[in-house]
């Protein structure tokens, strides 16, 4: 689905640190004016008292010259100095209409419908729910890949495939998300294995997500991500990510953005837990922070 | 010296309920902006106001 930008489009702004160097130039020149027109005037009384010797009107029409370039040269920078200050209220201007279109699409786009949804979820019996989880998880996960500011956004969910599994596996198979990319995301993370140790202590200890940016990993393009925990309740059901193509491509902003989404999620994800399997989770997850403190005081 | 500046940042949404409410923002804010002054510098004292009172 494509949405046009309407009236918004770039916005090319004349750096505002430009002015302080426009203002002591043009006091500068108006002193030269100033200066100019007086050795001019006094060249010229003295060419009037003396019509004798040449030099006081040479004089006099020279300092002239000088004060009328030095008059267009003022009159040229305060113009360009008055432009510079309209861009950069221009500027503003159109970032705060942006931000604001920005607050209310995220509210009325991402937030309202995916609460609206969480509690029709919270309505159904759990067989249903069982049925109606994919789609919310799908699109929480659109709604990620649409929170941000960028063109070539990458968003998915990373689900813990067995809650109750010794070893842990998350894959991002079907929950994915993506605009103007190519490139595929990592097939699975394994509880273990050498490869993102990182990934399993986020969804299993932060409290909040992580944003990196000017990232290089090794044989990906994308150079900037964030990554918030799903987790409730003590239960670890994965990680919503997204990453896109530039450094500094993404903002505290949309960190926190997505770990909004990601908490609505682990409450939906919550809910349709059934006991049994909350149950195991449960378990499973004492067993793996009782490991954990173990590990630590050796 | 030149800086770019996108307000937008977009063109497309992968959302269709995000799109919408993407098309209902623009309409929205710009119907703020038409606002006549007094009511637009109210609203901007309001929010001064309550940014003072968060600090």
């Amino acid at each position: 689905m494509s949405e046009g930008c309407g009236s918004l489009g770039p916005v090319i702004a004349q750096d505002p640190s430009e002015t302080p160097r426009l203002d002591a130039s043009i006091v500068a020149l108006r002193v030269v004016v100033v200066a100019s027109t007086i050795v001019a005037a006094m060249a010229g009384y003295l060419g009037w008292a003396d019509d004798t010797d040449p030099a006081p009107a040479v004089a006099a029409a020279v300092a002239a010259s000088v004060a009328a370039v030095g008059a267009f040269v003022v009159w040229y920078l305060e113009e360009r100095r008055k432009r510079t200050l309209q861009s950069a209220r221009t500027t503003v201007a159109e970032l705060l209409r942006a931000e604001k279109i920005r607050i209310l699409t995220m509210t009325n786009g991402a937030f309202l419908p995916t609460l609206s949804a969480l509690q029709d979820l919270a309505a159904m019996r759990p067989g249903e729910r069982a049925v109606e989880i994919s789609g919310f998880r799908q699109a929480v996960v659109e709604r990620a890949c649409d929170l941000v500011k960028n063109e070539s956004p990458r968003a998915a969910y990373f689900r813990v495939q067995d809650l109750s599994a010794r070893r842990r596996v998350m894959s991002p198979r079907p929950y994915i998300s993506q605009r103007a990319r190519v490139d595929e995301f990592t097939s699975q993370f394994v509880e273990g294995a050498d490869d993102e140790p990182g990934v399993w202590e986020l969804i299993d200890h932060a409290e909040h997500a992580i944003l990196r940016e000017d990232v290089r990993p090794p044989g990906k393009v994308y150079r900037s991500y964030i990554s918030a925990p799903v987790r409730c309740g003590g239960i670890a059901f994965g990680m919503l990510t997204l990453n896109v193509l530039d450094a500094g491509g993404l903002s505290t902003e949309d960190r926190d953005f997505l770990l909004v989404l990601a908490r609505v999620l682990a409450v939906a994800e919550a809910l349709t837990l059934l006991e049994k399997e909350r149950e195991a989770s449960v378990r499973m997850s004492l067993i793996r922070s009782r490991i954990g403190s173990e590990g630590g005081n050796a | 010296m030149s800086t770019a500046v996108s307000v937008s940042g977009r063109s497309s949404f992968v959302n269709a309920e995000m799109a919408k409410a993407h098309a209902e923002a623009i309409r929205s804010v710009d119907a703020e902006r038409s606002q006549p002054p007094h009511i637009r510098a109210a609203r901007a004292r309001a929010l001064l106001r309550w940014l003072d009172k968060t600090d």
